[in-house]
Parts: structure tokens; C-alpha cells; sequence
């Protein structure tokens, strides 16, 4: 029996599901979903196209029924999906206004939806808030990538939500506008929100408390980053040297390797726990100067993406061509 | 290859825009299952030859009595309503709607030709038409058989609703309700495709947002817009080919919500039903089609089978059709509306609770 929503009490789980899935004809779906979120938490949930993240972050916001699983999403049952809740605020991938109204009036019917109190107070606010105060009377068609992400986010936060969905909220934005938007991302955990975040952006996903690893429909790991980091079988080093192309024929068909690639003028390689040392004094015997380095989530992400098959294959021919 | 006009570039658009067209495979269904079902519908239920006619006869002629039975025998277009009256049964008959002709024979006096009064209720001309034309070709036949060393009876024909003279009426109170049919059908088909392809439908559906709320809120601005076409089109009616404007059409007014809504609310089921504009255009055309031919528009509502009328039966432009011929070209009063109005009500009911489930189905 899953424990209830208290909204009261800080350490009452926003989100509780437990083996949420769902199937589509022709396609993989999502299966064997179990997640929990609390407040001041942000979740990511990282993984390649199709692997289940939006199809289960759709779940979560009361659009797709689950075939099968339990669960509540701030005290409401994840089987009941007549309407969506108020508690909860999801910002799609794809933009969502109403291009002919201006940005004032888009934000004026979102906090109407939500029957808000004082609704012209909130807008002010909101505008504020995001700085949208000057594009006030812009149609919001005519807004830039980067301003039209801004007010569609504060348009999904208007009514203050508990739990905040975002699907890729960063796509398409250039880096000054992604660092406003994960602003706001820790801004709203700090502020007592549970926020769920859709990325493909490994770099990104680093900033969050916890990330859950997806693959072929189902969450393969969750946790901390660093702590899915640690725990991975994988070792990372930074190599110096003069002659590259004689240092990747060497290590070429080296086992333990899983991948070479430039970083700036060094070279980084990413091994098995097993293979590392044995690498490294390949590396070192062509002269070459090896220093550890931290391995970080997109170098889990990176083996998580591949089958055991297709690691070895893939990861060598990257090598060749790095 | 000519500058202004490049066939491999309009080759590589075709061959997209084919494919495209080929992997909408409901939308594919729609194109070319409507039509077999269309020809099949149409050509076996509409007929331009209307049946059972109601014809109210009346004389004073006792031998004219005798005779008459034998005018509607071995005929399936006309069917004699009630029992055959005095002079003025007819007439009155009419008027009370129990009759689309009456034939009223008087008894010849002295040396006087016979007189013979027509009377008609035209505000149904594709009805009526035919059972004139046959009662013209009856009396030629007979005169010819019967007359031929007598006077020929005298024949007046009066029309007591509609105008033989102004055979834009025939067609223009229907045409109201067709116009505002084609719009709701059509706007409503378009609301939520735009709403989905806008993006807007995903985020909408996260909302608190209940079905009723929704539909209301959504279809209310479109409603208005029928209501307004509806009281345009009974003025342009009016200026442009006089049909008469009646106290009673404020009724037909009052109806539009209602009349309107039943289209509007259909279209909404197949725009939350369709996945792309096609798929919620063709179940537009699937359902204006059927509307246009088997309410009694264009043809006699009584020349249909029994299935095709149980069909028509169920549609509201039907109703409005003849509320609207009743009341612009009978001068019926605006109360006769109501009988015309539960068919519209039954079927906007049933529409309704389809369409609020249509919005309840989530994204899956």
C-alpha cells in the first residue's frame, strides 16, 4: 500500500509510483516505472529518443492512463486521469501558446484555467518574475526560441505548482537561456517544488539531485549523479602525448577500452574498472602522460545507451576515428 | 528544363505529398469509402418522385364521390387524406397541415362548365411539384376521354403557402439551415485539430480543466457565430428574394443555438477523434453530405425508402428544414417550432455526451 500525499508535511513523497507501464502497438512503451520525488528534489530523466522518459513524464501529468501500476502524483491516483491537477505543472516539449495572443494574455489565461485568485496580480507577477514585463503586449508568436521557452515556463508555474513536470525545457535555447532556465529549475526546488526533468543534455543533468537512467522503456539506474558515477564499472583519464595517431593504433584493439576522443589538446579515454591499469601502462610505454579524471554521467549514459554487443564494435571504430 | 517551371522539383513535392496522403491510412479509408457508401446511400434512397402524398379531396358532386377512389388507385404518389369532405375540407386541410394538395370539385350548374379548385401548400415544392404535374397530365387524359363534346371544366389552382411565381423559395428557407449546418460542421471539425497542431491541446489537457468546461468554452464563440449567421441569412433571405419574415421566425432565431450547436458539437467529435485536418474534414463530408440529400432539401422526403427517412429522421437540419418551411412559408406561429425542436434536442443530447467522452480520452 503506497503511503498518501500530506501536503503539510515536507517529507511526504510528491511523487509514489510503483511499476507504471504502458504499451503502444508497434512500439516498446514504457514498463516496471517505479519512482519516488519529494520536495526540493529535481529529477531528470535522462536517456535516448524513445526510451520511455516523455511517454512516462505523460503519465505523471494525468495524460496517459498506465496500463498497469500503482501510484499518486501529489495525492491523486496515477489511474485517474479524467483531468489534470492543479498541484502539478507540465510544460510540453513542443511550444504551447496561443501565438495570436499577447504574452500578458497568454498568462492571464493560464491563471484563469487555474481559477486563481487575484489572476491580474499574478500575471504582474509572473511577468516580473521572468522578465517579460517589456514583451508584455507581444504576440507571442512573435517571440524569439529563447523568450517563448521563458513564457511558457512561467505560464506551467502561474498557480505556484508542488510538483513541476518539464519536458526538455532547455531544447533549442542557447547557453545563456538554458543557465536562466536551470536557474529557475533549483530556484523552484529551493523553493519547496519537486521538479521532474526531461533532458538529453548529460552536462545538464549533472544539476540535478537525482537522475533515473532510461533504456528501452524501463529505468535501468536511479540516484545521485555522483553517486551513479561512483557506482558505474567504468574508469576515466585524461592522456598527454606528441604522437596521437601512434597512440590510438597502440591501444586500438585494447579490450578494456571503451572510448577515445579528443579534449582539447589531450586525449580522453574511457575504460572498464577491469582494463584501466592495464591501459594506462600501455599509454605510459608510448610515452604517453596519463592523469585520472572524474566519470561523469554522460560517460554512464554513453555505455548505458549501448548493448554489450555493440559496445566493443562502436566504441573501437570511435576510437580509430577520434 | 524551363526556368519557371521545374518538373523535378514538382516530382520530388508529388512523390512527398503522396506519401504523406498514402500513410494516413484512416484518412485513406474516408476518401474512398465515403463515395462507394455515398452512391450506394444516394442512389438507392433519393428519389425526385415523391410517394404517398397526402391529397385532401373534397365535392358536392355525388357522383364525383363515387369517382374519386379511383383517382388514387394503382398510385404510389398520392395517398387521399381522410374521407372525402364538403367543399372547403380541402382548403381546410390544408391549412391545418393534414394535406400538401386539395382537390375540391364543385357541382356543375345549369350549362356552366365544371369548376374545379386546386389548392396548394407549396411550401414544399419538391414534394408537391411532382403531384401537380401529375394531376395536369390526369386531367388532359380524362378531358380528352370525357370532355371532348362538353365543356371542359374549369381548373383554378391556388397556392396557399409558398409562390409558384418565386422559385428561389423553394430552396431559400432551407437554405439557412444548410448554410449554418455547413459552418458548424466545419468549424467544429476545425477547433481541436488547430488546438493539436498549435501544441496548445497537451498543456490544455494538464489542466484542471473539466470536458464541459472546455466544450463550453471552446464551442461557445462559435455558437455565437451561428446564431448571427442564422438572423444574416433569414434578413439576406428576405431582401433578396422576399421570402416572408414572420413574427414566428424570432422562433428560428431562438432554435439557432440549439439547431447550431447539434452541428457544432459533431464536428468537435470528429475533431477529437481525428488525428490530422484530413481525417477531421472527410468525417465533416461524411456527415454534410447525408444532411444535404436526405433531410428533404433538395429531394421529397416522402419519395425515400423507409430506411433512408429513418436516416434523415435522425438528422437536425430535417427538423430545422421544415420548422423553417412551416414557419417562413405557412406563417405557422413561433409555439409550432417545439415538435420540430426535440428531434434537434434529442440528437444535440446524444452528441454531447459523445463529445465530452471524445475530450475525456487523454493523449493515448
Amino acid at each position: 500500500m503506497l503511503a498518501k500525499y500530506r501536503p503539510d508535511d515536507p517529507g511526504s513523497a510528491l511523487v509514489r509510483v510503483d511499476g507504471l507501464a504502458k504499451r503502444y502497438a508497434g512500439s516498446r512503451g514504457v514498463a516496471h516505472v517505479s519512482l519516488q520525488l519529494r520536495r526540493h528534489e529535481v529529477l531528470g530523466f535522462v536517456g535516448p529518443n524513445g526510451a520511455g522518459k516523455t511517454t512516462t513524464l505523460r503519465m505523471l501529468a494525468g495524460l496517459i492512463r498506465p496500463d498497469s501500476g500503482t501510484g499518486c502524483i501529489v495525492g491523486r491516483d496515477v489511474n485517474v486521469v479524467e483531468r489534470g491537477s492543479s498541484r502539478v505543472g507540465y510544460m510540453p516539449q513542443k511550444l504551447a501558446l496561443y501565438s495570436e495572443l499577447s504574452v500578458a494574455d497568454n498568462l492571464r489565461f493560464r491563471a484563469d484555467i487555474y481559477c486563481l485568485s487575484d489572476p491580474a496580480a499574478r500575471v504582474r507577477r509572473a511577468l516580473v518574475d521572468f522578465g517579460l514585463e517589456d514583451r508584455r503586449r507581444q504576440p507571442a508568436g512573435q517571440l524569439s526560441g529563447g523568450w517563448a521557452r521563458r513564457l511558457q515556463l512561467a505560464a506551467a508555474l502561474i498557480h505556484s505548482p508542488d510538483l513541476v513536470l518539464l519536458d526538455e525545457p532547455t531544447a533549442g535555447l542557447d547557453g545563456e537561456s538554458r543557465e536562466d532556465v536551470w536557474k529557475r529549475i533549483q530556484a523552484l526546488a529551493g523553493a519547496g517544488a519537486g521538479v521532474i526533468v526531461n533532458t538529453h543534455d548529460l552536462l545538464e543533468a549533472e544539476r540535478c539531485s537525482r537522475v533515473a537512467l532510461f533504456r528501452d522503456g524501463e529505468i535501468v539506474t536511479q540516484g545521485a549523479p555522483a553517486d551513479i558515477c561512483e557506482a558505474a564499472p567504468l574508469r576515466a583519464a585524461l592522456v598527454q602525448c606528441s604522437d596521437v595517431n601512434a597512440l590510438r593504433t597502440a591501444v586500438a584493439s585494447d579490450a578494456g577500452l571503451l572510448t577515445l576522443e579528443p579534449h582539447g589538446r589531450r586525449l580522453r579515454i574511457l575504460t572498464t574498472v577491469e582494463g584501466f591499469d592495464a591501459l594506462c601502462s600501455t599509454l605510459r610505454a608510448q610515452g604517453a602522460m596519463v592523469t585520472a579524471d572524474e566519470t561523469r554521467l554522460a560517460d554512464v549514459a554513453l555505455v548505458n545507451e549501448r548493448t554489450a554487443s555493440q559496445k566493443i564494435g562502436a566504441v573501437r571504430s570511435e576510437g580509430r576515428t577520434a | 528544363m524551363s526556368s519557371w517551371f521545374n518538373l523535378r522539383r514538382a516530382l520530388a513535392l508529388f512523390r512527398v505529398e503522396s506519401r504523406l496522403l498514402l500513410s494516413d491510412r484512416s484518412a485513406l479509408v474516408l476518401i474512398f469509402g465515403l463515395p462507394v457508401m455515398q452512391i450506394a446511400l444516394y442512389g438507392y434512397g433519393v428519389s425526385f418522385i415523391p410517394q404517398h402524398v397526402p391529397v385532401a379531396f373534397a365535392t358536392n358532386d355525388a357522383a364525383m364521390s363515387l369517382q374519386a377512389p379511383a383517382l388514387f388507385e394503382h398510385d404510389s404518389v398520392v395517398r387521399m387524406t381522410g374521407a372525402i369532405g364538403v367543399l372547403g375540407d380541402a382548403e381546410r386541410a390544408i391549412r391545418q397541415g393534414d394535406a400538401l394538395v386539395g382537390i375540391e370539385i364543385a357541382k356543375p350548374k345549369d350549362d356552366q362548365p365544371r369548376r374545379v379548385s386546386i389548392f396548394v401548400d407549396g411550401s414544399d415544392p419538391a414534394t408537391v411539384g411532382p403531384v401537380l404535374a401529375g394531376l395536369n397530365v390526369f386531367f388532359w387524359r380524362r378531358a380528352a376521354q370525357y370532355y371532348a363534346d362538353e365543356q371542359a371544366p374549369v381548373i383554378t389552382q391556388r397556392w396557399l403557402y409558398g409562390d409558384p411565381e418565386r422559385p428561389t423559395w423553394a430552396v431559400s428557407p432551407g437554405l439557412v439551415g444548410v448554410v449554418v449546418m455547413v459552418t458548424m460542421l466545419f468549424l467544429g471539425a476545425m477547433c481541436l485539430v488547430r488546438e493539436r497542431e498549435r501544441g496548445t491541446w497537451e498543456s490544455l489537457l494538464a489542466t484542471p480543466i473539466r470536458p464541459a468546461e472546455a466544450l463550453a468554452g471552446k464551442l461557445l464563440p462559435y455558437l455565437l457565430i451561428g446564431i448571427v449567421e442564422t438572423v444574416l441569412l433569414l434578413g439576406f433571405v428576405h431582401l433578396l428574394f422576399d421570402v416572408p419574415l414572420p413574427p414566428g421566425s424570432l422562433a428560428l432565431v431562438a432554435a439557432a443555438p440549439l439547431f447550431a450547436g447539434s452541428y457544432l458539437l459533431l464536428g468537435f467529435v470528429f475533431s477529437a477523434l481525428a488525428q490530422t485536418q484530413l481525417q477531421a474534414v472527410q468525417g465533416a463530408v461524411a456527415v454534410y453530405l447525408p444532411s444535404l440529400l436526405l433531410s428533404g432539401f433538395l429531394f421529397p422526403f416522402s419519395g425515400m425508402p423507409g430506411w433512408a427517412q429513418a436516416i434523415g429522421s435522425v438528422l437536425p437540419l430535417t427538423h430545422y428544414l421544415r420548422a423553417s418551411r412551416d414557419i417562413l412559408l405557412r406563417g405557422a406561429s413561433a409555439g409550432s417550432i417545439w415538435s420540430h425542436l426535440l428531434p434537434i434536442a434529442a440528437f444535440t443530447l446524444g452528441t454531447t455526451v459523445v463529445a465530452v467522452f471524445a475530450f475525456r480520452r487523454r493523449l493515448d
